[in-house]
């Protein structure tokens, strides 16, 4: 506005001169300035490196959750709103069954299959090798639900968990680290001190985030149940028939549980809930992110005022030799406004370097966490640090522009 | 006349600690004319110059500049003024440290609005009327005392001031320097500059055409020194052309 104005009454030169001064005030002191912009650096780098780890997170988490399907159902014990929450709160509110899934595969017509599944952590031993791994109990349908392939020999049958046939199928992790360089098929492991023969050997599914997906071991649920001494499934992905029917499944496995528990003690989501309720909860979660970050942006520009103050007094006299030479108020104002207007405007492209720096540097650091560099974040950033510079340039520039020119230039 | 003052006051301060440093102030001068202004240390010399110069206001009475009442004007109006009409030269140059000669000269010029090949030139042309032709990217500390005052003086004129405004010009000057100094101010006189000089030095306030003596804030005596012309006010000024300028003996 103030520029606008100086425009208007023909003084573009003006302008441009005023920039100028400003930008040589900048380079007079280079090393303060340099260390003045580090704040903003700092502010502008870990909004954008910390908003791209929950972007990141977010990305990849979300991807996995698409990755189920569209047609899958989640259903999970205990009353949440959506699966993510319930399940964890899960166990002695309710029970949901082996038989439970049963009957919903048996009885609904919108279903194809229904994978139960109870988890539990074990110790796995193959010889003198031992690893405490994630023991996954369910049905012949679990690879064809969960879309999980097995790369060697096959998975968990029907006559498996009929017979409760001490079998088991590894998974990629395991198999690296109890058979390094050699064939699992056939061969027994212990799991908590029982045998099992292994009968099958997961496709690899690479990890989510810090979670590695290939570190399992998969047992016929009959036996799961036996071993955790649990009727209670942990949770059920259920599949319907194709994609334009999930609604009626949903109505479909909703009735047949509720007319086998008596009551609504489960949840029942689609995997679009799951991703909404994900995604609203990340977008809380960067926000935070974000807005800590953004608290050094304004430290940051707390740091170009007092720099600007101690400038403005430093340069007294110069200021009162302006004025005396016929310096308007505002021009002085826009002389000081401007300057730190750059620090913050160069201090967040900077920053900008440094956010993607950063977010690149925690991928090397810790490989499973993602990143992703939102442009959003970089935009919001940049502009949050020119108006911090702009907000906290104005007090020490008005202070310039309101000095008394006969004291300035008595001021020694 | 350039300059009508009537009845003018300057009160610093107010309550117990008020200073009435001008008082009942009467004052014309007139477009061509060299003065002196002399008087006791406190006794109001600086206040007055600062007056006329626009970087202060009058607490009470009546200040016309060029026919126009300029008394009342505000922060903005008074900047223009003195960008325009004044040329200040101070006792301790006030020159800023980090520009060389020629970006000095070059500031009010600046905030004139004026091009960057323009300014070039015009501080060019006047930094050699003052005879630093050689010194033009000289910083101010790679220059004597009287070289700054100098440039001062340079960028005194590069906006064709009404007046020139010189308090103790010589104060931080040897005497050999300040005589120079002097005579600088004589020269551009005699092309038609107006001048208003403090001194505390009764030999150069005897060249010029007339003293005023303050004590106390107040006026004791206007003494005419030089045999005016029988028209006189009327030195045409010359305030278009710099390139005019040139000065013998420089
Ligand atoms: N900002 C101010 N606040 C209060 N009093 C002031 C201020 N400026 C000047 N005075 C007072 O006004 C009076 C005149 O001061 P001024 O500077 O005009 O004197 P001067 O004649 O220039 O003196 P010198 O020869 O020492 O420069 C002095 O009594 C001084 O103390
Ligand atoms: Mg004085």
């Amino acid at each position: 506005m103030l520029l606008k104005r100086m425009k208007r009454q023909g003084c573009g030169l003006k302008v441009f001169e005023i920039f100028r001064i400003a930008l040589r005030g900048l380079l007079t002191n280079k090393l303060r300035s340099l260390l003045t912009m580090l704040g903003v650096i700092i502010g502008v780098g870990s909004v954008i490196t910390l908003v791209s780890i929950g972007e990141g997170v977010r990305a990849s988490v979300s991807e996995q959750i698409q990755g189920l399907g569209s047609n899958i159902i989640l259903v999970t014990p205990g009353k949440g709103t959506v699966g993510i929450n319930s399940s964890s709160m899960g166990g002695a509110l309710s029970r949901l069954t082996y038989d439970d899934a049963l009957a919903v595969e048996r009885k609904a017509g919108t279903v194809s299959s229904v994978a139960p599944v109870i988890e539990s952590s074990a110790t796995v031993e193959y010889r003198e090798d031992r690893k405490f791994t994630l023991i996954t109990g369910t049905t012949e349908s679990y690879n064809v639900v969960r879309n999980a392939p097995v790369a060697a020999g096959g998975f968990i049958t029907r006559g498996d968990i009929r017979s409760m046939r001490a079998v088991a199928v590894v998974g990629d992790t395991v198999r690296k680290n109890l058979f390094p360089g050699a064939n699992p098929l056939g061969k027994t492991i212990k799991i908590n001190n029982k045998n099992y023969k292994v009968i099958g050997v997961m496709e690899r599914k690479g990890p989510t985030l810090t979670i590695d997906n290939d570190d399992r071991v998969f047992i016929p649920i009959t036996v799961a149940e036996q071993i955790f001494d649990t009727k209670q499934v942990n949770m059920m992905f259920v599949r319907s028939i194709n994609p334009e029917s999930v609604s009626d499944a949903v109505s479909d496995t909703k009735r047949i549980i509720s007319g086998r528990h008596g009551k609504r003690d489960f949840t029942v989501s689609e995997q679009e809930d799951i991703l909404d309720t994900f995604q609203g909860i990340m977008g809380t979660l960067t926000g935070m992110l974000g807005g800590i970050a953004g608290v050094s942006l304004v430290v940051g520009g707390i740091g170009i005022m007092n720099i600007m103050l101690v400038t403005v007094t430093e340069r007294t006299r110069e200021i009162g030799i302006r004025k005396a030479v016929g310096a308007k108020r505002r021009e002085i104002l826009a002389q000081f406004l401007l300057e730190s207007v750059f620090i913050s405007a160069l201090g967040g492209i900077i920053g900008i370097g440094a956010g993607f720096a950063g977010a690149r540097a925690l991928v090397n650091i810790i490989p499973k966490l993602p990143t992703v560099v939102s442009p959003w974040s970089v935009v919001v950033a940049f502009l949050f640090a020119l108006l911090v510079g702009l907000f906290f340039g104005i007090y020490p520039a008005r202070k310039a522009a309101g000095l008394n020119p006969i004291e300035a230039l008595r001021y020694e | 006349m350039v300059v009508h003052i009537e009845g003018m006051d300057k009160i610093y301060g107010r309550g117990d600690s008020k200073v009435s440093a001008l008082k009942k102030i009467n004052l014309d001068i007139y477009q061509g004319e060299i003065m002196a202004i002399m008087g006791p240390s406190g006794s109001g010399k600086s206040t007055l110059m600062n007056i006329i110069g626009f970087l202060d206001r009058p607490t009470f009475g009546i200040y016309e500049f060029d026919g126009r009442r300029v008394d009342k004007l505000n922060d903005n109006k008074l900047a223009e003024l003195r960008n325009r009409h004044i040329g200040f030269v101070f006792q301790n140059f006030n020159l800023l440290p980090r520009l060389s000669a020629l970006a000095n000269v070059e500031l009010p010029m600046i905030y004139a609005g004026v091009s960057a090949r323009k300014r070039l030139r015009v501080a060019k042309e006047l930094l050699e009327v003052v005879g630093l032709k050689e010194r033009l990217k000289h910083k101010p500390n790679e220059l004597s005392g009287g070289q700054k005052q100098r440039v001062a003086i340079a960028r005194a004129l590069v906006n064709h001031p009404s007046i020139l405004l010189a308090d103790e010009p010589t104060g931080n000057l040897d005497s050999k320097s300040g005589a120079e100094i002097i005579n600088l101010f004589d020269t551009l006189n005699s092309i038609g500059v107006t001048v208003v000089l403090v001194t505390h030095d009764r030999e150069v306030a005897m060249k010029t055409d007339r003293i005023i003596y303050l004590r106390d804030g107040k006026i004791v005596s206007d003494t005419k020194i030089r045999n005016l012309p029988e028209n006189y006010p009327g030195y045409a000024l010359k305030t278009n052309e710099t390139a005019g300028m040139r000065i013998e003996g420089l």
